[in-house]
């Protein structure tokens, strides 16, 4: 064993996560090597650290949560289905913008490139920027404007959005 | 009524269920909108899931709070879950991911008051201790930990002080166990280097944190 894995090894040890055969041969490994030997004596100390912390822990405050938690369970499954709702709205708005674009796209280039400073005002659902050539449309409602009406999420106080890709969260 | 000991002592200890009724009946009660199954899963993991995230958030009410939104949003997500795997990983990961979520936003709001703050406090070096104040084995743990890289942090927490075992931990964080062992391996080195280096104990050779840890650890 060199003494770059033994370190490895050492890591794990020191905490009981090798096995007995990995344990055995570090073991080998450490009779005969001063240097491992000073670091793992190091290995010890950080970990008798760690377990002396751990000792002294802060216990939660509450006996239980549950009260409160049921209370707003009860709340959140009375509720209406303000998620449906939310969502078909959404739907709803992202569907008018499309086909709102898809006519504008339509009677886009003759009378817009005839007429760049022209805004569209029919039904107040589009306008045009004028620092553009009123090639680009904007929708009322942009992208994450529409993204930000989700369905209801009870969090009020902490809005957890579980976006770490790192961490996917379903299975 | 069982004290918040006895009731740790009981339940508490591990991922794996005790006895009674079992998770997964649980979770297919509570599907079917039996509140009070669900209370006795609340019940069953609640102070365990609330010591996990003070380990990162170092506030007990704020923990109480995140350990209620998460069983909030477990609550929503039980559709979702997959009840052939066991419910203590599945849920300690959305606690997880909330605290570690929660963490990041405080972070990014606070960038502006520590680019302000910047030129008025001269902040010493963090790996060197600060003589002059007393020594809380706590504190001082804290100050350590949060030198380690996030990823490496919270496997030495819920190995170190949590008592996972390394293939729960692949579990809550969805990676192999290898790559747990790997970093938790890693952690503990930068945890004894860096705690050595605040006490006097530094490693007799120079560590260098991680030469090919990044590359490894992703197994
Ligand atoms: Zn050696």
């Amino acid at each position: 064993m060199k003494c770059k894995t033994a370190k490895h090894q050492m890591a794990l040890a020191v905490g009981e996560d090798l096995t007995p055969a990995e344990i055995q041969e570090l073991h080998r490994h450490l009779q005969d090597c001063s240097n491992c030997q000073q670091t793992w004596e190091q290995h010890q100390r950080g970990f008798a650290v760690l377990q002396h912390s751990r000792t002294n822990e802060t216990r939660p405050k509450s006996d239980s949560v549950w009260p409160t938690l049921s209370q707003r369970l009860r709340e959140h499954d009375a509720a209406p289905q303000r998620g449906e709702f939310n969502g078909w709205i959404a739907a709803l708005a992202v569907t008018a913008a499309c086909v709102v674009l898809f006519v504008f796209s339509f009677e886009d280039s003759p009378s817009l490139a005839l007429h760049p400073q022209r805004g569209v005002s029919s039904g107040g659902t589009m306008v045009t920027s004028p620092s553009n050539s009123g090639q680009t449309v904007r929708p009322l409602l942009r992208r994450d404007e529409v993204q930000t009406m989700r369905p209801y999420n009870a969090a009020p106080k902490v809005d957890g959005s579980l976006r770490d890709p790192k961490l996917p969260v379903t299975e | 009524m069982m004290t918040m000991l006895e009731h740790d002592a009981q339940t508490d200890e591990s991922l794996h269920e005790s006895s009674g009724s079992s998770d997964a009946r649980l979770v297919e009660a509570a599907r079917r909108g039996d509140q009070a199954a669900y209370g006795e899963l609340v019940q069953r993991y609640e102070h365990r899931l609330a010591r996990v995230i003070h380990r990162f958030v170092h506030d007990m009410d704020m923990a109480e709070d995140l350990a209620q939104e998460t069983f909030l949003k477990v609550y929503e997500r039980l559709e979702q879950f997959d009840s052939s795997r066991r419910f203590g990983p599945w849920l300690f990961r959305i606690g997880v991911n909330l605290t570690l979520d929660y963490l990041r936003r405080k972070k990014r709001r606070g960038r502006w008051s520590l680019f302000t703050d910047r030129f008025k406090d001269k902040s010493p070096d963090p790996a060197v201790a600060d003589p002059r104040k007393a020594l809380d084995l706590q504190q001082e743990v804290q100050k350590v930990l949060q030198m380690i890289p996030e990823k490496y942090r919270i496997v030495l927490a819920l190995r170190d002080l949590e008592n996972f075992s390394t293939s729960e931990i692949a579990a809550v964080l969805h990676r192999k166990e290898a790559t747990i062992r790997w970093r938790l391996a890693e952690a503990r080195h930068r945890f004894q280097y860096y705690w050595g280096k605040r006490h006097g104990t530094a490693m007799p050779e120079n560590f260098t944190p991680s030469e090919s840890a990044e590359s490894k650890d992703e197994m």
